[in-house]
């Protein structure tokens, strides 16, 4: 019951999060500028204080260890992204690339954790 | 699509303002139902942490809390409102965010069990703004006709 409770809390602190970077994003100029914010650790901010302040530092530690390579792939998303996003449309180009981010994701984890 | 028109019209997208500068009347022109649109996004892809953290560990969770689920919202949100070239533009910008998020991660990895949560997730949130943002300037300068 904790754990569930903790976990709706984590979802509007997330969405909440999300929101906020995405404002600063519309703020900002220019748009190349701005797109540093849609990549931004929002959701990233809320569970890790979450974690960290229920689970203890070990917790928030594993799960930074995750993130980083979560983050490799983000990065490798981004680029293929580029690319996919110049030949389709923005909902599509962006679906696309989404295996590159398991891949790289998961690739990162297995070298982490082996 | 033609990948040059739209790199053509996300460089022009930049063309107007290439200054960096915040422009307060632009939170007018987004709706309610935008914001919507990205909480939820937000919400649910922290519960799929949370849940995998539960089942799996907090390192297999930990993943999902670098997961690009906004982008598809907001890059389609930007591409029905401004256009193609905005998009295209967000996105290369995404790059240089993400090489953030990899700093990010790392200084939490390194000061959670050190400085703390407060300053830990503080120490990383100015490390991923100076060093996406540090990116973007070097690249602007060094690089004006992709980043310029």
């Amino acid at each position: 019951m904790k754990d569930l409770a903790l976990i709706a809390f984590r979802a509007v602190l997330g969405g909440t999060a999300v929101c906020a970077f995405a404002l600063v994003g519309q703020m900002v100029q220019p748009k190349k500028f701005a797109g540093i914010f849609a990549a931004a650790p929002a959701v990233a901010v809320a569970s890790l204080a979450i974690t960290i302040a229920t689970k203890g530092p070990a917790a928030g530690h594993a799960s930074a260890l995750g993130m980083i390579a979560g983050a490799f792939g983000m990065l490798a998303y981004c680029c293929v992204m580029v690319f996919t996003l110049r030949r389709m449309h923005a909902l599509l180009g962006s679906l696309v690339a989404m295996p590159v981010w398991a891949a790289f994701a998961g690739a990162g984890l297995w070298l982490f954790t082996r | 699509m033609n990948p040059r028109k739209v790199k053509a019209a996300s460089r022009s997208a930049d063309a107007s303002s290439r200054k960096v500068s915040i422009d307060l009347g632009a939170i007018r022109e987004s709706k309610p139902r935008d914001f919507a649109i990205r909480f939820a996004f937000g919400a649910t892809i922290s519960v799929i942490a949370g849940l995998v953290s539960l089942a799996y560990g907090p390192r297999v969770g930990g993943l999902f809390l670098a997961f690009p689920a906004i982008m598809p919202a907001a890059l389609t949100l930007i591409e029905k409102k401004k256009g193609e070239g905005p998009a295209d533009a967000d996105a290369q910008g995404g790059i240089l965010g993400s090489i953030g998020m990899i700093i990010f991660a790392g200084t939490v990895f390194a000061g959670a069990q050190i400085a703390g949560a407060p300053v830990a997730l503080g120490l990383a949130l100015v490390s991923w703004a100076v060093v996406s943002s540090g990116l973007y300037l070097l690249l602007r300068r060094a690089w004006p006709r992709v980043w310029g």
